[in-house]
């Protein structure tokens, strides 16, 4: 008796310790508190902020869904149960992950400066952090037309809420305008200035109309276009930056604080790159140095845009060329070593890249089709982790939008003495005339992927048209789509048109 | 946070007939879960994890029947014979479900973020979410159905069966343990990653099973209903044969010897090594269920018995 009355007090006492243990109240310790952070700690949360910067950079999201690059399937390889074609022929549904991947990767940017914000920063750092910001709320609303936001020290339970399109372009620009006395006006290319902060108000304006409006049916004001104008010239008139006289130098290991770039990611040979060097292993076939992945392409009407003596279609970088014996731009035909053998593929057929790039490539060029894109070209201390930097905004794209600007306003001798300037110092013939079309090719052939080209097929109107591989799309693809999981925790967000 | 809460209703009749020599149940049984703890995408901007443990707004629910029966079919001094078989009848929903989950996330050339399952309203757990799979054209690549990817399958059994026999004849006796599933499908990733087309351009082997006629080297691989199988089975689990000694010798007091064998048969149609298999092929801590990736197979043992007491 006295043992099961032992053992009956040692069940109540369980019981009673199990009904205890039903409350989940626990002190969240999600993030630093206010007094956690020193003045120390703000400088080291701002230098991660601009890390992050790096993803920026990504070029799959914003290039793949334009006519610049395109992923074919080769046979087993690179079929992805279709997700490359989706990107490229504008097929994607709201789960394709790698939008929702891009989605993430922009507003966890966007969160990091946002939260950076709630801490005591000096004037400039706070001035560099909502350029941050700005920046990050820049590519959302371009891809995605809404832009979930928060304030600085907000509770991450509560829903954020969703900036229109018109509202998050006009944040944008006045944001600009607010920080830019703080900003300093001469610095390392990966600090922010104020003169990344015209550039990105260049951009800002020179798309505003797009964004107030459906992104079909659009008039540029004369008002924003002067915008664009008195921005760019500020960057112009500071003499600071000037273009570039060996152009594949700018996009090489070789190419830290070029002077065309007015914002870029620091890269570090063996400490980070920002992924850079998934720009090479990407195009670069089995055969070649360093071992690559045999994917991306270019595709031959976008070849086809550029002049043979144009240094932007085909170049070399000396060291590369040494070590490796891979040219630099875009690489058509017969591939060769260092030692000037050429190169064959898996099958034993001559390594000659075609011109032409079936999106589903099959038979003798199933590994060699399509024109390879060399603008990041290796760097061969460490392949893995280069010492490249990555531009974010160049000084050519900034005359380019001035050039843009003039034209829409009509004033195209100003625009043509631009972009003939620019075709000057990059081997290209001098044009007599300038149109739009002529001036959304020369932004092509200058800033290829660079991540531009999607934003400016929309901006002249031939995002949706048929090209290359892709047939014409519905209009709802001129906005990418929120997955059904960003519509579930975030009430205030609504679905794009269309999808 | 919070705890889920489970609501389960059960009704079941017990009983016993013809002098206890016929007993079983019959229960139906409706269990709904809610407050799903979930590991669920946060609302963005947030930080770059982009995931949160929450509870959803949604149910899971589970419902079925499970009958049991149990026979004394021979009892005499010398020979009995008892049988008892149980068989539960399964389905599971999950409802209220405002997002789409993927997960299952499969391996193979050419498979970079391919996934096979969802968790998704109306459907249930772990859904199989394919390409449907309609054959080879003249050149040998796979064509799918129009539309993408659909829901094709569930890898939960609708049936769960279980039955075991125990035979005495005089000192000699038997017990053999069945245990079954079916109703429910098996994706065999060890097929689409190691046992492909091209295989053979590479100088390695492929199977005929997996390698379809006229099939390209050049035949890219999906996650489609061409690697998604029936996954019934009855296995023989167990069988144990036993002698007890009336009189045990030397110095024992009782003495028995035994003989048991582990999975010595299998019924199945299942192509793959064994349809009774789950890798976990978690997407972002969502796991999958019902997906066969290079397992080891399930081994066969036997063991002999000697049991003595002094």
């Amino acid at each position: 008796m006295k043992n099961i009355l032992k053992f009956f007090a040692v069940f109540v006492a369980i019981t009673v310790v199990g009904i205890g243990c039903t409350n989940l109240d626990e002190t969240l310790q999600d993030r630093l508190t206010k007094d956690q952070v020193t003045a120390a700690s703000v400088s080291d949360l701002l230098s991660e902020l601009y890390i992050t910067l790096g993803s920026v950079g990504d070029n799959i999201t914003f290039e793949h869904t334009s006519d610049d690059i395109i992923q074919p399937t080769r046979g087993g390889d690179w079929d992805d149960n279709g997700a490359w074609r989706a990107l490229h022929q504008h097929k994607w549904d709201p789960e394709h992950s790698t939008i929702m991947g891009a989605y993430q990767m922009y507003t966890a940017g966007l969160f990091s400066a946002i939260d950076l914000l709630q801490y005591d920063c000096t004037p400039q750092q706070e001035a560099e952090a909502r350029f941050i910001r700005a920046f990050y709320i820049f590519y959302i609303v371009d891809g995605w037309g809404q832009v979930p936001m928060r304030d600085p020290g907000s509770a991450l339970s509560e829903d954020p809420y969703v900036m229109t399109s018109s509202e998050a372009i006009a944040f944008v620009i006045s944001e600009l305008e607010a920080i830019m006395s703080n900003l300093p006006t001469n610095e390392d290319s990966w600090v922010v200035t104020q003169a990344a902060a015209h550039a990105l108000l260049a951009k800002a304006y020179l798309n505003k109309d797009v964004y107030d409006s459906d992104r079909q049916s659009f008039t540029f004001s004369n008002d924003n276009m002067s915008k664009v104008i008195s921005n760019c010239d500020a960057i112009i008139s500071s003499g600071n930056y000037s273009l570039e006289s060996d152009y594949y130098k700018m996009f090489s290991s070789d190419n830290e604080n070029s002077s065309e770039f007015i914002l870029s990611v620091h890269n570090i040979r063996g400490i980070r790159s920002s992924g850079v060097s998934g720009r090479y292993y990407a195009t670069l076939h089995y055969n070649q140095k360093p071992s690559g992945w045999n994917g991306f392409t270019t595709l031959a009407d976008f070849y086809d845009s550029f002049e043979d003596n144009d240094i932007r279609k085909h170049g070399e970088v000396p060291a590369v060329k040494a070590a490796s014996g891979l040219e630099a731009g875009l690489l058509y035909g017969q591939q060769y070593d260092e030692t000037g053998t050429a190169l064959k593929d898996r099958a034993g057929n001559p390594l000659f890249f075609t011109k032409e790039s079936p999106i589903i490539s099959s038979g003798a060029t199933l590994e060699t089709s399509g024109i390879r894109i060399m603008k990041y070209t290796p760097d061969y201390e460490n392949t893995n982790t280069p010492e490249n930097d990555v531009s974010l905004l160049r000084y050519a794209d900034v005359l380019l939008m001035k050039a843009e600007a003039l034209l829409r306003t009509g004033d195209s001798a100003g625009a043509l003495a631009i972009v003939n300037q620019l075709h000057s110092v990059r081997g290209a013939s001098q044009l007599s005339s300038i149109d739009e079309d002529e001036m959304l090719a020369e932004r092509g052939r200058e800033l290829w992927n660079e991540n531009w080209r999607r934003n400016d097929l929309v901006r002249f109107g031939k995002y949706l048209d048929a090209w290359g591989e892709k047939p014409a799309s519905d209009p709802k693809y001129l906005l990418f789509p929120f997955s059904s999981g960003q519509l579930a925790s975030n009430p205030n967000l609504q679905q794009n048109p269309g999808y | 946070m919070k705890w889920e809460t489970s609501t389960t209703f059960n009704v079941g009749l017990d009983f016993t007939i013809l002098d206890s020599r016929l007993s079983g149940s019959v229960e139906y049984f409706n269990k709904q879960t809610k407050d799903l703890l979930f590991y669920a995408e946060a609302a963005y901007p947030s930080p770059s994890s982009g995931k949160v443990w929450t509870n959803l707004d949604a149910d899971v629910v589970n419902s079925g029947v499970e009958v049991s029966l149990s026979g004394r079919i021979v009892d005499t001094k010398d020979f009995s014979f008892d049988l008892t078989a149980n068989i539960s009848f399964l389905t599971n929903e999950l409802k209220n479900f405002a997002r789409i989950v993927e997960t299952g996330g499969l391996h193979g050339q050419g498979m970079s973020g391919v996934t096979s399952q969802r968790f998704v309203q109306g459907q249930p757990l772990n859904v199989f979410y394919l390409l449907v799979f309609e054959g080879l054209n003249s050149e040998g690549i796979s064509q799918y159905a129009e539309g993408g990817k659909q829901y094709v399958g569930d890898p939960n059994p609708n049936q769960i069966l279980g039955i075991s026999a125990s035979l005495r004849y005089k000192n000699w006796d038997m017990v053999a343990n069945f245990n079954g599933a079916f109703g429910h499908q098996v994706y065999d990733n060890t097929a689409t990653s190691v046992l492909v087309a091209s295989n053979p351009a590479k100088g390695r082997n492929t199977s005929p099973i997996y390698t379809l006629p006229g099939e390209s080297p050049d035949n890219a691989l999906s996650g489609s209903t061409r690697y998604l199988e029936n996954g019934d089975f009855l296995r023989l689990n167990n069988l144990t044969l036993g002698y007890t000694f009336k009189k045990a010798p030397w110095v024992f007091e009782t003495a028995r010897l035994s003989l048991t064998g582990q999975n010595l048969l299998l019924f199945t149609k299942y192509t793959g090594f064994d349809p009774e298999v789950n890798v976990n092929k978690a997407v972002d801590g969502v796991p999958s269920f019902g997906i066969d990736y290079v397992p080891y197979p399930n081994s066969r043992t036997f063991t002999f018995g000697l049991n003595v007491s002094f």
